[in-house]
This record gives C-alpha cells, sequence and structure tokens, in this order.
C-alpha cells in the first residue's frame, strides 16, 4: 500500500494543473540556484582546502559587479515566482461562470455537505467533472480546513463567517479530504472523500438515480445483511472517528460489548443501552451524556434514515 | 575587583550561591547554556516520542490525547525555552561584550534579572501546559480552540510574554552596551558580524515582544470580563488572534535565526582564513531582514480568509525577503574563495550550515508563492521548511558556535575526531528526517495529524529512522562536551589562529575579560593582508 515513490498524489482540478506547472518551475529553478552557489561552496572547499599552516589568502573585502548582479538576478526569480503565483490564485479564488454551489459546514470532527437540491451528506461529497464549483463553508465550533490535496486547494472554515473555497475537477474518481487546520481530539479522523462524477451521473446522483461504481456506504448491496450495511455506515457516517469497536477509549464511549450494558451517566442516573437508548443517542445525542465524557457529539437528526439507524444498532448488537 | 581581575573567570569565586547571583555576564552566559540545552534535551524528547508515534498507522505507542499534548510541548519547549533564548542567552551573553572589548555588557544587574524571567516565564509556561488535561493546543494557540479545549491559555501566554519580556531586557542590554561600550579604536564597521547579527537582534526584541503582551491583556479581558475579542461566541474575530500571535511569532523567527547568522560569518572567516566579502552588505542584510520581518506575519495566513490585498501584499513582502537572505548565502560563499581551508568540526557545521539553510530558504519561496500555498498550507512541507531553516539553520549554527567557542568558553578543547563524528551523523540524521517531510506534504499529509491514510507509512517511516540519527549524534555531541570539558587538553589563546578580539585574551578569559582595556587598530577579519593595508 505505502511505498517510497516521490509523487503519489493525483492531480484532477483545472488548479492542480496549473499548480504543477509552477512547482515544477520552482524545482528546477532551485534545484539550479542550489547547485550554482552550493556546488561553487563545494569546489572551493575541495580545491582551496588547507594544505599547511599560516598559507597566505587574498584580500578580497568585496566586488560590487558580483553583488550587483547576485542581488540583480534573486530579484527577477522572486519576482517571476511572485507575480506567477498571484496570477494563478488570483484564478484559483476568482468567481466563475455557473458556478454550482455547496454549502459546508464543519465541526470537531466531521464535514457536513449540503446540497441546495436537498441532500445532506457527511464526509462525503459529490461533484460535477467540469463544472466550476463554490464551496461556501463555515464553522459550528473552531476553525477547520477543508483541504482536498488532489484538487491543491484549501481552505479555513472559520466559526462565525462565511469562506469560500473553488475548484473545478476535471478528472472523476475519489479524492481524499482532509481537516488541515489543527482542531484538538480527532483532527486526524476529520477526513472524507469528494467524487468527481459526470454531469449526467451527477444530475442522476442528484435525482436519487446514481449507483457508485464502487458500492459507496448507503447504497447496500442487496445481498448484504443488515450489520453488513450498519458496518458501512460506521465508518461512512464517522462513527469511527470517535467510537472504537475494540474496548479501547477515544472521543466517546466504545460500541464494544454496547447493546444491552448498563450505561452511567453524568447526571448519576443508571440507562440499559437498548434500541430506544442507542436511536436516542444517534438523533439527539445531547439528551443523555455518558459519564467522564464531554458532550461533543454531533446531532445526526436528517444525516440518517431511519433504515440507517436500524443497520447500525443492528451492527452494534453484534459487537460482543 | 583588581586582585582578581587576572583569575579566569571560574575561578575568581566559588559556591553556588556565586553563580546564582553572579552578575559576571560570562557566568550568566553558561547559566543559559545548562537551561536552555536542557530544554533542547527536552523538546528532543518529545520530538522522538511523535516521530516513534507516527511509524506506523494509527495507535502505535500512546493515545490520540498524548500525541496531541506531545507534539504542543515538543513545539512550545523547543521554540520558546531553547531556540529564542539559546544563542542571544549563551553565546551572546559571553562573547558580545568581549568581542567589543568590554568588561561586560551595560546593565549587568538586569542581565541576572533577564536570567531570572526567563526562568520564571517556563515556570508559568509549563504550569500552562500542564494544568487541567494539559494543553493540546499546539504552539500556536490558536483560538477559539484553545479556549474550548479547557487548556489555560492565559498562563501559556503569560508564560511567553514574560519569557519575551527576559528576551527585552536582554536586548535592551546588548543594545546599550553595543553603544556604549565599545574599546578604543572599536568602531561600528570594525565591530564582529556576530556583534551586529546580536544587534540586530536585539532590536527585534524590543519592537515585536510587546504585542505578546497586548495579546495577553485582551485574551485575559476575553476571559475574565467577557468582552469579545477572538472568540465568536462573544461576538469576536477568531482570525485576528492569528494576525496577533504571528505579528509577534514571526519576526521571532528572525530572533531565532539572525545570531546563527552571524556565528556563521565568524566561523566560515576563521576557517577559511580570509577576510569576510561585502561586510557591509552582510550587515546591511542582518538590518534589512529585521526590519522586513515585521511586515511578513500574514504568510502564515494565506488561507485563513483574510483579504485579498492583504495576500497580495504579505506574499510580496515575503519575497523580499529572499533578497537579503540570498546576500548572505552568496558572501558566504565568496568568502571560501581562494580561502585556505580547515574541515575542523566549526566549519563542518558551518558548511552544513549552508547547505540546510539553502534547502530552508529556497523551499521559503515556495510557500511564498500565493497558488503553491493553497495547497503547502499546513501540510508536512511547512513542517520540513522551517526545520530546514530552525534545526538546519539555528541549530547546526548553534552547533558551529558551541564547537567554535568551545576552547574559550571551558579552557579546554573538545575531541575532533567525535565532533566530526557529531557532524556527520547529525548532517545525515536531518536530511533524511526532514526530506522525508518534504515528500510527504508535496502529497498532501497534513500535519498535526495522529492517524494518517496507509499510503504515507513509506515515508513518515524514514523520517522515523531518520530522527534515531539525529538523537545519537546529540548524544555523542553532549558526551564529547561533558567529557572534554573535564579531561580535555588544555586550549591555548588562540587555537584556530582566528583575528577575533575574543581570541585575544585568556581561555578561559579572566573576570574583566581583558588584562587591559584592548585599542583596536583593524577590522575583525583582515586575514591576508598586513594590518593598515
Amino acid at each position: 500500500m505505502s511505498s517510497l515513490a516521490l509523487n503519489f498524489l493525483p492531480a484532477a482540478s483545472v488548479s492542480a494543473d496549473k499548480f504543477n506547472l509552477l512547482l515544477h518551475f520552482l524545482i528546477v529553478t532551485s534545484i539550479v540556484s542550489f547547485v550554482l552557489c552550493i556546488g561553487a561552496g563545494f569546489i572551493f572547499v575541495v580545491k582551496y582546502r588547507r594544505r599547511r599552516d599560516n598559507e597566505h589568502t587574498p584580500y578580497i573585502p568585496h566586488n560590487y559587479l558580483v553583488e550587483f548582479l547576485s542581488i540583480f538576478a534573486t530579484s527577477v526569480v522572486v519576482a517571476i515566482i511572485f507575480l506567477w503565483g498571484w496570477y494563478d490564485y488570483s484564478d484559483f479564488i476568482a468567481p466563475k461562470l455557473g458556478e454550482y454551489e455547496i454549502n459546508v459546514i464543519g465541526q470537531q470532527w466531521s464535514w457536513t455537505v449540503q446540497y441546495a437540491e436537498g441532500k445532506t451528506l457527511m464526509n462525503e461529497m459529490y461533484v460535477p467533472r467540469g463544472r466550476p464549483v463554490r464551496v461556501i463553508m463555515t464553522s459550528k465550533d473552531v476553525t477547520h480546513d477543508f483541504f482536498i490535496p488532489a484538487f491543491r486547494v484549501k481552505q479555513d472554515a472559520v466559526p462565525g463567517q462565511y469562506t469560500n473555497l473553488r475548484f473545478t475537477a476535471n478528472k472523476t474518481g475519489d479524492y481524499d479530504i482532509f481537516c488541515a487546520q489543527y482542531c484538538g481530539g480527532a483532527h486526524s479522523g476529520m477526513i472524507g472523500i469528494v467524487h468527481v462524477v459526470e454531469p449526467d451521473d451527477f444530475q442522476k446522483w442528484l435525482d436519487g438515480m446514481y449507483r457508485a461504481p464502487v458500492a459507496a456506504a448507503g447504497a447496500a448491496a442487496p445481498t448484504m445483511t443488515l450489520a453488513e450495511r450498519g458496518h458501512g455506515l460506521y465508518q461512512s457516517k464517522t462513527c469511527v472517528t470517535c467510537h472504537t469497536i475494540d474496548g479501547s477509549r477515544l472521543i466517546g464511549p466504545t460500541f464494544k460489548g454496547l447493546y444491552g450494558s448498563k450505561v452511567e451517566l453524568n447526571d448519576g442516573q443508571t440507562v440499559v443501552a437498548d434500541e430506544n437508548y442507542l436511536r436516542e443517542s444517534i438523533v439527539a445525542p445531547m439528551a443523555k451524556i455518558v459519564k467522564g465524557y464531554p458532550p461533543q457529539m454531533p446531532m445526526f437528526t436528517g444525516l440518517v434514515s431511519d433504515e440507517d439507524i436500524n443497520a447500525l444498532i443492528a451492527y452494534i448488537k453484534t459487537l460482543k | 575587583m583588581s586582585h582578581a581581575a587576572n583569575v579566569n573567570f571560574y575561578k575568581a569565586s566559588s559556591g553556588l550561591k556565586n553563580w546564582l547571583i553572579t552578575l559576571d555576564h560570562k557566568r550568566i552566559g553558561i547559566l543559559y547554556l545548562y537551561t536552555t540545552l536542557l530544554s533542547f534535551v527536552i523538546g528532543g524528547i518529545f520530538a522522538l516520542l511523535v516521530r516513534l508515534e507516527l511509524f506506523t498507522p494509527g495507535p502505535t505507542i500512546m493515545s490520540q490525547q498524548n500525541y496531541n499534548r506531545a507534539f504542543t510541548l515538543h513545539g512550545a519547549i523547543m521554540v520558546f525555552w531553547f531556540i529564542i533564548p539559546a544563542v542571544p542567552g549563551i553565546l551572546g551573553n559571553f562573547f558580545l561584550p568581549i568581542m567589543i572589548g568590554a568588561k561586560d555588557v551595560a546593565f549587568p544587574k538586569l542581565n541576572l534579572l533577564s536570567y531570572y524571567l526567563l526562568i520564571l516565564g517556563m515556570a508559568v509556561n509549563l504550569y500552562g501546559l500542564m494544568a487541567g488535561n494539559g494543553a493540546d493546543t499546539g504552539w500556536t494557540f490558536y483560538t477559539p480552540y484553545s479556549i474550548r479545549t479547557g487548556a489555560n491559555v492565559v498562563s501559556m501566554v503569560l508564560g511567553v510574554f514574560l519569557m519575551g519580556f527576559s528576551s527585552i531586557l536582554t536586548g535592551l542590554n546588548f543594545i546599550a552596551t553595543t553603544h556604549t561600550l565599545r574599546c578604543p579604536g572599536m568602531t561600528w564597521f570594525r565591530m564582529p558580524l556576530f556583534v551586529w547579527a546580536i544587534y540586530a537582534t536585539a532590536v527585534l526584541q524590543v519592537f515585536a515582544t510587546p504585542v505578546i503582551g497586548i495579546t495577553l491583556l485582551l485574551l485575559a479581558a476575553e476571559r475574565f470580563l467577557g468582552i469579545g475579542f477572538f472568540d465568536p461566541k462573544l461576538g469576536g474575530d477568531p482570525v485576528l488572534f492569528q494576525h496577533f500571535f504571528w505579528f509577534y511569532s514571526h519576526p521571532a523567527v528572525y530572533i531565532m535565526i539572525l545570531p546563527g547568522m552571524g556565528i556563521i560569518s565568524e566561523v566560515l572567516t576563521t576557517f577559511s582564513q580570509k577576510t569576510i566579502f561585502g561586510y557591509k552588505a552582510v550587515a546591511a542584510s542582518s538590518l534589512g531582514l529585521a526590519f522586513v520581518s515585521f511586515l511578513v506575519w500574514g504568510h502564515h495566513m494565506f488561507t485563513s480568509g483574510q483579504s485579498l490585498v492583504a495576500n497580495f501584499l504579505f506574499s510580496l513582502f515575503t519575497m523580499a525577503t529572499a533578497v537579503p537572505s540570498a546576500v548572505k548565502m552568496f558572501n558566504w560563499v565568496a568568502t571560501l574563495y581562494k580561502g585556505s581551508i580547515s574541515l575542523k568540526t566549526p566549519m563542518l557545521f558551518a558548511l552544513g550550515f549552508l547547505f540546510t539553510f539553502a534547502i530552508g530558504g529556497l523551499t521559503g519561496i515556495f510557500l511564498g508563492a500565493l497558488s503553491i500555498d493553497m495547497h503547502f498550507q499546513a501540510t508536512y512541507f511547512v513542517v520540513a521548511h522551517f526545520h530546514y531553516v530552525m534545526m538546519g539553520g539555528t541549530v547546526v549554527a548553534f552547533f558551529a558556535g558551541l564547537y567554535y567557542w568551545f576552547p574559550k568558553m571551558t579552557g579546554k578543547m573538545y575531541n575532533e575526531m567525535l565532533g566530526r563524528v557529531n557532524f556527520v551523523l547529525f548532517f545525515i540524521g536531518f536530511n533524511i528526517t526532514f526530506m522525508a517531510q518534504f515528500v510527504l506534504g508535496v502529497n498532501g499529509m497534513p500535519r498535526r495529524y495522529y492517524d494518517y491514510l496507509p499510503k504515507y507509512t513509506g515515508w513518515n517511516q524514514v523520517s522515523t529512522v531518520g530522527s534515531w540519527i539525529i538523537a545519537l549524534s546529540v548524544i555523542v555531541m553532549l558526551f564529547n562536551f561533558i567529557w572534554s570539558a573535564l579531561h580535555g587538553e588544555k586550549a591555548p589563546m588562540n587555537p584556530w589562529n582566528s583575528k577575533g578580539l575574543e581570541w585575544t585574551t585568556q581561555s578561559p578569559p579572566v573576570l574583566e575579560n581583558f588584562e587591559h582595556t584592548p585599542t583596536v587598530t583593524a577590522g575583525p577579519y583582515e586575514y591576508g593582508t598586513p594590518v593598515h593595508a
């Protein structure tokens, strides 16, 4: 799975292609300047190494021509890089004609993705290939950063304000979404997938008619058991970020042995973790807080269907 | 005092009390040496733990919470307890007065106060880092996370401010010393470049540090009076905190690197027996960097949502810093031309500095380009870049300086063989550790990740193995210093045949530095030419 390749990141947007062009220019320019400067130093060290003590050395306090030329050359090169970077950046962030707008809300530690047509996803995003997209984002709690490496763009999601991220995806496929602004706890678990699909498929998806080629969670194959579907939802709905299935503690309580157990709450009461408790904990998590855990869980009302909840409960029942 | 004037400063008085309340700038330098080297070791242990955790994806040796605390402690300790105070505190205190022919700094009591303010600041900062469940905010303490996590952000910032206040006082002391206590004949342009660098650093310390004090006041007002500055729930702006933080912490980057640059000028000239190429250009570029460092803080925030105009200007000014930095690189390399180059350990570290600092500087240009930063911001590319500048720059220069002045500070020679082993191990380990992180960054791995996708495993393992080689090299160095200080050969007055003023007094120096106040008749790097040529 892992390798020592130098570049294993796909480029799947217009900005990624522009980024790569400037990056290659920077790498070549840097290597040339490095070799010229450090290479000269290396040659001097070898050529003028001390052969005996008290060697005579020439007195060369300065050379205005050399100094002027080196300052001039450096200034020209960095000016080119500055202008190029600014030019591309202005293009990345400029509003485009016919933009498709998607709302994103960051919260510890998941992304909620909302579509004007009514769909709401968690840690998952569908975008049409070839059409400019504007992501309008904010945060419910602390500052996050919505980062899609394959598109070479990122933007902070700041509580109390809206920020924009723009891209035009140009290759279909699934790409990573990361949180790139440290937000505590499960920061590294705040990751997701962006699916770039053909515009026709995107429309089908909006209409609820699209089946992803790889069985994405939620779109279960008919042969799956309810618990198997629940396992997929455990990952796709980000339960996995905070709840383990092996008994260890993360942000929230583990799912192992949860069903049927007695749960002690922070107000001193004890409840049995039955179907009603599990359901309530998903749709209204602030109603009962387990003793010793922070009131951290987001509300999943509207994000999971009744069928999903049944599948999740079925899955939790298998974790003995 | 005259009876003690000709005794070396270690023997002038004895007993712990005479060390703890000493007013001798050399002894205060030694106090800083112990304090900051201990901080370096502690911060380094946290770095090793962080790297070990990242050896595999998912949990390796610690929980998510403990990982977040470990990298917070690593960053805070390395930046505030080690890099900022180390070079001015140790080498600046010990050598600035000697290099300008003074008996001490201008305000010796203030100098001792600065040291204890540092200790107090460390204690308050440590309390903030440890209180409650322990801080897990990262060394940047960004709001609103730092407010919500229950971390004691007020004491953390108070600690940083007290440490900063210590460096303000040190800075004032160095400025006053440089203006008033130069010996006869020590004109401004006969001052060694190390003195120029420390002077530029002092100016930065005095001007930049108060901003962290203002930030502290605002944080306290928000916390205790409920006035919203940074917390959006109170109507504040969380990005404002980032502006305040970096308005101090970016100039602080130059507080960290400028003294190291000064060391490099001293070591390169001595071990190539050449005068510095472009003395005035190097001195002016120190001041130029100090000035422009106040105008670039926003490059830490290109993706924060700040305005386009701000991004344009901050990117432009950031690119401008490349010019004075490049001037220094060219002048250092040109100094080697036709020299008589001796590859003793300090010189190996100085040459290693040219290599690693060049990489740190060049990758800084990548990050200054706006479109490139859209991808690299907050990835391992940034982590690798600033380690190339801070560790490959400042720490390598600091090691060069410690080896260079070791004979003067201790009166003993270090072991050359161990010194070279130290350099080779460090150089290899450092480049393995952080080159791997450039690759991770290019491929999009974000920083401060406890867990990562399996595709990033290979380069993370390379980086972790590199960190073990660095650790080994530091163990060799500490052994070399301790063993040599106890059992090393006695050092002559001027083992490197240097033209610097500090090499004209005994090793170690007498209590008042010189038996008779020296009179200077030439510049500091008059190699290869008769004086008054």
